[in-house]
């Protein structure tokens, strides 16, 4: 080693060093503070609302009305505390644990699908948990999490090469198909048009040219009316039930439509003022998935309109407060791994909502914050950590 | 080297811009967009669709048990129960749980067993029983509709003591009618629903049937009750009671008066009857004859009607529907001359004639070149107004109707309210029949005059026959005076604010007059009542030109101001009977012993003159002990016959005793020192005698008599027409025997 070379050397390692510090120092700002309570905020009245939806539920099969919200409440606080390590981390270290992460989420999504797994669990018809003991969870919401980190860190250095398609569309079309390929064999249609509806918005932010956005959404458009005009008439058998029962559940009451029609009875005879918070009569064992996925139904019935425009506020807040942190972030990994978070938070909502009041057909897709399911709602807590942590770097105005 | 940083912070700056511009875009469609699209989607199904879905909610959320309401009361005037709603039970099998019964080891009953015993518990033929057992797919077949509580008391001893699974018994509410038949064609009945179906029921069924109450309780999708208690009950209301104008006792009466009329006359038609308070309308008795029992409304009661059905000249339905029919307003019938009344009143009131018009009769008029004839062929002659209307005299009637003139005629037809339904209070009234008014001719005016060639109701017809006597006011009638709530808060009540007055108080007091008249000296003669100043007028009417007639009669008392009036007709009565066939002699005579028993029991005082006086009752005096001497001199001051049997010196015993009540001029038997003889006497036979002879028969026989109906005793054609006890019974000595004169020589 030269002695220039060793100088070069030095100076390189100090230049890292002042580097280092500098993301220290830049990690040190403090959180986004809206975000933050927002986020707070939302978890809190989740978990009210969880309990009040499940209690009777809970009372009737387990003699336990609080069952779901003690366990809920225990990822809530577990979740809550990553939230709050994961914003301490310095964002950029999740460069480094984006190809880790994806490969985690292929390994498990390849899990759950080889047949006769003791450990993959099926239910309701879908093989979508892998379990051991009392505890289970979604490899998908691995995926979610991986796609997000590998997308913002892929598409961050690519630039101009976003406008290729060599290099800025191919890959994450392949990353995205094999996803979709692994995640429709348990078969787990919500969560796949969650991660690919994600990972398309980020791609579409980070720059693939406009005539491909614009020939995308309409392709999707189209595509989606002709299989519901396709799935109407008879011609596609697959769906066909869904969009008939979207349609209008009440053809078949007792059966297909039961699920679609208890939704709307509560939500309808919630009216502008609701019944009443922990009054709901619909979740005494007519709404099925009160506690899951029809939870928003529940709180339409209790809170009324008004309740219900509150909660939806409160998430619109947050994702326009994450979007915001988005605009403002340090640099483009920043801003792409808050937009992927964030607009998963907000694809989720609107499709649970969506669902519910029958304005999209339905689906399985449950609620942020709200919804039974811990593993979920700690990695909702994480993804929200992510955004803190991105906060914390955005720069100071500058004076003058 | 310089060239390089450059491009790439173009590069740079360019993927920045392209990203925080579609960021920002996609902040507005996320953020914004699709929570107004919620939003939309909420505001329809919890605003606009909130009353839909929340009965969708209520209807699955909620068990409602049903809890019965129990129908109103009817009431009479006088508080008696005309209609009354008491609990009964429906039993009911179980043939599919009866079938698994049978067929289990433990089962200690036998099919003949319970067969047998529930066919003797609820009087039910055994095999519509085994029959209905043999339905075995089926859980429910009722074997007994509304059992009484004392037998459905039975039947569950029964099933308990066996421990019988399958036989039931649900509470259901039955409708009992105390008086069986009496007033059942204003009452009328309700079907196996409790619904009404004929009559007041059936009128007045929003009131009578009460609202059901409901016991609404939550429960979970499940089927069982919700966690927390969630329970509202909405009370039955029971029914509001109706109180009626009808006066059971007035009814009673009438009807029995129609009813023997009509068989003894054999009406092929049958006969109806009203009595009106002339003052207010109210109908005191309705009746329509043939009747039927409310409590088996679909047997038939009147053999004609059995017969008919029988000899497969009529169906069951319909014979049914005939007797349901409330003749007094379902049907309409040419009036004849009781119309002559209103013909009377008009032209009075009109002055076209006055109290000094006379009349003479030729025995027939010619109207526009028809020859209508009197009913005295050979004519009445010169007549005062009075003696017309005495007479019934067709000439005189049709003169004063064609100087009232066709429009004027026409108009106080229209007046006395016959044009349109009464307005009574009851379903089915039908209106009058009358010719268009541009096509009514002088001719029709003539027969219009006497009561021919239209159709009127009964009821249309007595109320404004009510109007022309109790000086011009036109009621309408009505049967409910009230309806009340349990607790005797009264929801309605009826106003009797006359409809309008038609003729003047003056107008109307002449009518009056002109119709006594009728009845003390003319065709209304068989009226009369012992006591009592009645007015009145006959019927006697052609249907059509079958020769077929219908006779009325309509009369009120008192005279001078009426309180009561009553219009009787019989609908075809036979021409072979022995009895001239007119109004003033088949139906005169049972008005007058209708009038005779509802005068004293209304209150009404009567006023005897002084011949009358002592026919009246009167107390016997005691006068055992006396000498034979004293007492007949004690009878004779009150007014009464003897009979001295024995010769003692003093009176041993007396008949009738002292302190009866008997008719005055009757013979009191004096035993002196002869024993009163023990046993019965025998009721002769009395109809067709005369007053004289009769009386003679009753006293030879150990009876009294009492004479009803016309005191016109000078006259030779006064005959008894009916006695209150048949000949043959055997009756105490002393009774008194009623017997209704009647003049047999009346023609309308």
């Amino acid at each position: 080693m030269t002695r220039q070379e060793y100088h070069a050397k030095k100076a390189r390692k100090e230049h890292a060093r002042q580097v280092e510090r500098k993301h220290r120092e830049a990690a040190k700002g403090p959180m986004d503070l809206p975000f933050l309570l927002l986020t707070l905020l939302l978890t809190a009245i989740g978990l009210i609302m969880l309990f009040s939806a499940s209690f009777p539920f809970a009372a009737y099969e387990d003699g336990d009305p609080t069952y779901y919200l003690k366990r809920q409440g225990i990822f809530a606080a577990l979740g809550i505390a990553a939230m709050f390590v994961v914003s301490k981390i310095n964002y950029q270290r999740w460069r480094g644990a984006s190809r880790i992460l994806m490969y985690t989420a292929f390994l498990l999504l390849i899990l759950v699908i080889i047949p006769h797994n003791p450990i993959a669990l099926t239910r309701n018809n879908a093989t979508r948990w892998l379990g051991v003991g009392g505890f289970s969870f979604q490899p998908s919401e691995i995926a979610k999490l991986a796609v997000i980190v590998l997308f913002a860190d892929s598409i961050s250095k690519k630039r101009d090469k976003m406008r290729t398609l060599r290099y800025g569309i191919l890959p994450y079309v392949g990353v995205l198909g094999v996803l979709s390929v692994l995640m429709l064999l348990e078969p787990h249609l919500s969560g796949t048009i969650l991660i690919v509806g994600t990972g398309a918005v980020m791609m579409i932010v980070g720059g693939i040219p406009g005539w491909l956005v614009g020939t995308g959404i309409g392709g999707a458009g189209v595509a989606g009316v002709l299989f519901v005009k396709l799935a109407e008439s008879g011609v596609i058998e697959y769906g066909s039930n869904r969009i008939a029962m979207w349609k209008d559940p009440w053809i078949d009451p007792l059966d297909e439509g039961f699920q679609m029609c208890q939704s709307l009875i509560a939500i309808g005879s919630g009216g502008l003022l609701g019944v009443g918070l922990g009054k709901s009569r619909q979740k005494f064992l007519y709404l099925p998935e009160r506690h899951n996925d029809f939870i928003f139904s529940v709180v339409c019935e209790e809170m009324g309109l008004i309740g219900a425009c509150l909660i939806m506020l409160l998430f619109a807040l947050l994702i326009l407060r994450g979007f915001w942190i988005a605009l403002r972030a340090r640099d483009r990994f920043g801003t792409l791994l808050v937009v992927g978070v964030t607009t998963h938070l907000g694809l989720q909502t609107f499709l649970n909502i969506a669902v519910v009041s029958g304005l999209v057909p339905a689906t399985g897709i449950s609620l942020p914050f709200f919804s039974y399911g811990g593993t979920a709602l700690t990695l909702q807590l994480v993804e929200m950590g992510i955004v803190l942590s991105v906060s914390r770097q955005i720069p100071a105005p500058r004076a003058g | 080297m310089s060239n390089q940083p450059k491009r790439k912070s173009e590069e740079v700056r360019r993927a920045n811009r392209t990203i925080q511009t579609r960021t920002f875009v996609l902040m507005l469609v996320l953020g914004v967009g699709a929570f107004l699209l919620l939003f939309c989607k909420l505001y329809q199904l919890q605003i606009l669709r909130h009353e839909e879905l929340q009965e969708l909610a209520v209807d699955q959320q909620t068990r409602s048990t049903e809890v019965t309401a129990s129908r109103g009361t009817i009431y009479d005037r006088n508080g008696n129960i005309l209609a009354i709603s008491a609990t009964a039970e429906t039993v009911f099998l179980s043939p599919k749980e009866l079938n698994e019964e049978l067929g289990k080891a433990e089962t200690k009953w036998t099919k003949e067993g319970l067969v047998e015993n529930l066919s003797k518990i609820l009087g039910i033929s055994a095999k519509s029983i085994e029959e209905k057992m043999t339905r075995t797919d089926s859980q429910y077949e009722v074997i007994k509709l509304r059992a009484d509580e004392d037998v459905a008391n039975k039947v569950r001893n029964y099933i308990n003591k066996n421990e019988i699974r399958g036989v039931y018994l649900v509470t259901d509410a039955k409708r009992y009618y105390p008086y069986s038949t009496l007033a059942c064609h204003i009452i009328g009945f309700v079907g196996n629903d409790n619904v009404g179906l004929y009559g007041l029921e059936a009128r007045y069924e929003d009131d009578l049937e009460g609202k059901t109450g409901l016991v609404v309780t939550a429960k979970n999708g499940a089927g069982s009750d919700m966690l927390y208690e969630y329970e509202k009950y909405y009370d039955a209301e029971n029914g509001d009671d109706l109180v009626l104008t009808l006066d059971s006792t007035v009814q009673y009466y009438l009807e029995k008066g129609i009813e023997e009329m009509a068989d003894k006359f054999d009406a092929d038609n049958g006969a109806t009857g009203v009595v009106l308070n002339a003052k207010t309308g109210a109908v005191l008795a309705m009746a329509s004859y043939p009747n039927y029992d409310l409590n088996d409304f679909s047997t038939l009661q009147d053999a004609k009607l059995k017969n008919a059905v029988a000899a497969k000249k009529a169906s069951l339905g319909d014979m049914q529907l005939r007797q349901w029919r409330n003749k007094a307003l379902n049907d309409t019938y040419e009036p004849g001359s009781t119309f002559k009344i209103l013909t009377l009143s008009a032209a009075l009131e009109e002055g076209v004639i006055d109290m000094n018009t006379t009349f003479d009769c030729g025995g027939s008029i010619t109207v526009m070149g028809s020859t209508i004839d009197c009913s005295a062929t050979q004519g009445h002659g010169h007549q005062s107004l009075k003696e017309t209307a005495a007479n019934s005299c067709n000439p005189a009637f049709i003169t004063y109707g064609l100087r009232l003139g066709n429009e004027k005629f026409y108009e106080y037809m229209k007046n006395f309210g016959l044009m349109d339904v009464s307005g009574v209070d009851l379903d089915g009234e039908a209106t009058g029949i009358f010719m268009e008014p541009d096509k009514f001719s002088q001719l029709d005016l003539a027969c219009y005059a006497f009561g021919q060639n239209f159709n009127v109701t009964p009821i249309a017809l007595v109320a404004a026959q009510a109007a022309c006597v109790n000086g011009g006011y036109l009621h309408a009638p009505y049967v409910v005076e009230r309806v009340q709530d349990g607790e005797g808060n009264v929801i309605y009540q009826h106003d009797d604010t006359p409809v309008r007055q038609v003729i003047s108080e003056e107008t109307s007091a002449k009518v009056r007059e002109c119709l006594e008249y009728v009845v003390s000296d003319g065709t209304g003669k068989n009226g009369q009542v012992a006591g009592y100043r009645i007015g009145g007028k006959t019927g006697t009417a052609d249907k059509g030109q079958t020769g077929d007639i219908v006779v009325s009669f309509l009369c009120f008392a008192p005279a001078d101001d009426p309180q009561v009036i009553m219009l009787i007709t019989m609908d075809t009565p036979s021409r072979t009977t022995g009895t001239y066939p007119s109004g003033g002699n088949m139906v005169a005579p049972t008005s007058s012993q209708v009038m005779s028993e509802i005068l004293p029991y209304l209150g009404i005082e009567p006023t005897y003159s002084a011949d009358e006086l002592l026919g009246a009752d009167t107390t016997v005096p005691n006068v055992v002990g006396m000498s034979v001497k004293e007492a007949v001199a004690r009878l004779k001051a009150k007014g009464f016959e003897h009979k001295t049997v024995g010769d003692g010196s003093k009176v041993t015993a007396q008949t009738p005793g002292g302190s009866a009540i008997i008719p005055g001029k009757s013979t009191v038997i004096l035993y002196a020192g002869v024993d009163k003889p023990e046993g019965l006497c025998t009721v002769p036979q009395l109809v067709g005698k005369t007053p004289a002879d009769a009386n003679a028969a009753v006293t030879d026989a150990g009876l009294l008599i009492r004479f009803s109906g016309t005191t016109d005793s000078e006259s030779g054609s006064v005959r008894v027409l009916s006695q209150s006890e048949k000949e043959g019974n055997k009756r105490p000595a002393g009774t008194v025997i009623t017997v209704q004169l009647g003049d047999t020589s009346v023609s309308d």
